[in-house]
């Protein structure tokens, strides 16, 4: 949880750049450079996350969004409204110059999750390595996580489900989303569905690495040409980052 | 009442320690259903013995799913998924308790489980099978086909 290892700050702290003792630096009076101080302390292990290159994703293409509800078995009920979603391909259109994009969202796997701060059972979860997830065996299925996402990445099961796949277990009364393919990345394998799908159809937008490994091909592509979040403003540090929007 | 017993020749605290004797000797205790009810597993061997496996499943599998689940650190000797693979059968169905390994002895012994709620309760090879995905593809297409003429500024398609 990501409330053990941060460092507290109160309001005042953060405002008067007294937290700049405990983990930041004083540039002048008043500004101060904030580090988190888990970040230097999850360092050594990996943290896993996802380039996605919006100049790259075909418009009308949903080859993400299908692998990764095959994979783990998010099907349809016939109820839109209410059938989950793990990803979604999102079109936007600049008003002022017309320009399209078309990109994929899903969990981002915040590293300061407030799906994980207003949990009250501490079912929603941040792995060492950055995964955030829904421990279905605590989630009493509040939703206030769903409320708290910025990125409405979550979904709630209304209905009794059959035939889940063994490896993503899903069930009525709980939240699920995104878990960028935690069990592929605990078998060993480096790459997601989606991103897998991505790479098969030509389009290669999507790259999947460890952030924290300075020599990873995300980690270099990250270096070398930059990279933007959605609602960066907020200060989540999401581990999905974005190019061209 | 104590008139029957006495004749009988039963005194009320032999009865009382005679009770707690019968409800104690009920603790710890599972008792394997017929073997007709019980699937054959299909794996050579159990990941441990028999008699820990009837007492300390549960135990085994609570204490280590907070690790898997939460730090990813899997014991694939002691996985759900494991357990499900070996002894459930491909065709098996859990509405049919007798066809379900799990099923079957949590019927016979009346403790419910909440597993199967969420976890598949067939086995692997058992998943793919023809007619889900067909059902899959399926629904997938229709969702697609819903949203495919939608041409406000920010659209969200999606296809569950
Ligand atoms: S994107 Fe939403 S669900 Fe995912 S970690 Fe961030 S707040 Fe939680
Ligand atoms: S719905 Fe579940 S995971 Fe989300 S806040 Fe409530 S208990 Fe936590």
């Amino acid at each position: 949880m990501s409330s053990d290892n941060s460092a507290p700050l109160s309001r005042r702290q953060f405002i008067t750049g007294a937290a700049a003792a405990v983990a930041g630096l004083t540039i002048a009076p008043g500004v101060f450079l904030l580090k988190p101080a888990e970040a230097a302390q999850k360092a050594d292990g990996p943290r896993w996350g996802l380039l996605i290159d919006t100049s790259k994703c075909a418009d009308g293409c949903t080859a993400c969004v299908r692998a990764c509800h095959e994979e783990n078995g998010v099907r349809s009920l016939g109820r839109p409204e209410t059938d989950a979603q793990w990803i979604r391909k999102v079109n936007l259109t600049e008003r002022a110059t017309g320009h399209q994009h078309s990109l994929p969202v899903m969990c981002q796997h915040c590293e300061n999750p407030p799906c994980v701060d207003v949990c009250p059972t501490h079912a929603s979860f941040i792995r060492p390595d950055g995964i955030v997830l829904v421990d279905k065996h605590s989630c009493i299925g509040c939703r206030y996580c769903m409320m708290a996402c910025p990125y409405k990445a979550r979904s709630f099961i209304h209905e009794k489900l059959t035939d889940q796949k063994p490896h993503a277990p899903r069930g009525k009364g709980t939240v699920e989303s995104c878990t960028l393919c935690v069990h592929r990345i605990d078998r060993g394998e480096r790459t997601t569905a989606c991103v897998e799908a991505c790479n098969r159809d030509g389009h290669k937008a999507m790259t999947f690495g460890d952030l924290h490994d300075p020599d990873s091909e995300i980690s270099q592509r990250l270096r070398n040409y930059g990279s933007t979040t959605i609602r960066a403003d907020l200060r989540l540090n999401p581990a999905v980052r974005y190019q061209g929007i | 009442m104590p008139s029957v017993l006495t004749r009988a020749g039963l005194s009320l605290p032999a009865l009382l320690a005679g009770l707690v004797f019968f409800a104690l000797s009920g603790c710890g205790k599972v008792e394997p259903p017929p073997a007709s009810l019980l699937a054959e597993a299909r794996g050579d061997q159990c990941v441990e013995p028999t008699d820990v496996m009837r007492r300390e499943h549960m135990q085994i599998l609570m204490h280590e799913r907070d690790e898997a689940k939460r730090y990813g650190r899997r014991n694939p000797d002691h996985s759900f998924v494991g357990c499900v693979d070996c002894h459930v059968s491909p065709t098996a169905n859990r509405e049919d308790p007798s066809t379900h390994f799990c099923m079957a002895c949590h019927e016979f012994n009346a403790v419910r489980m909440d597993c199967f709620q969420c976890h598949t309760d067939r086995p692997s090879d058992a998943a793919p099978a023809s007619h889900r995905n067909v059902d899959l593809h399926e629904s997938i297409e229709r969702h697609l086909a819903a949203h495919a003429d939608a041409s406000t500024n920010a659209v969200e398609v999606s296809i569950p």
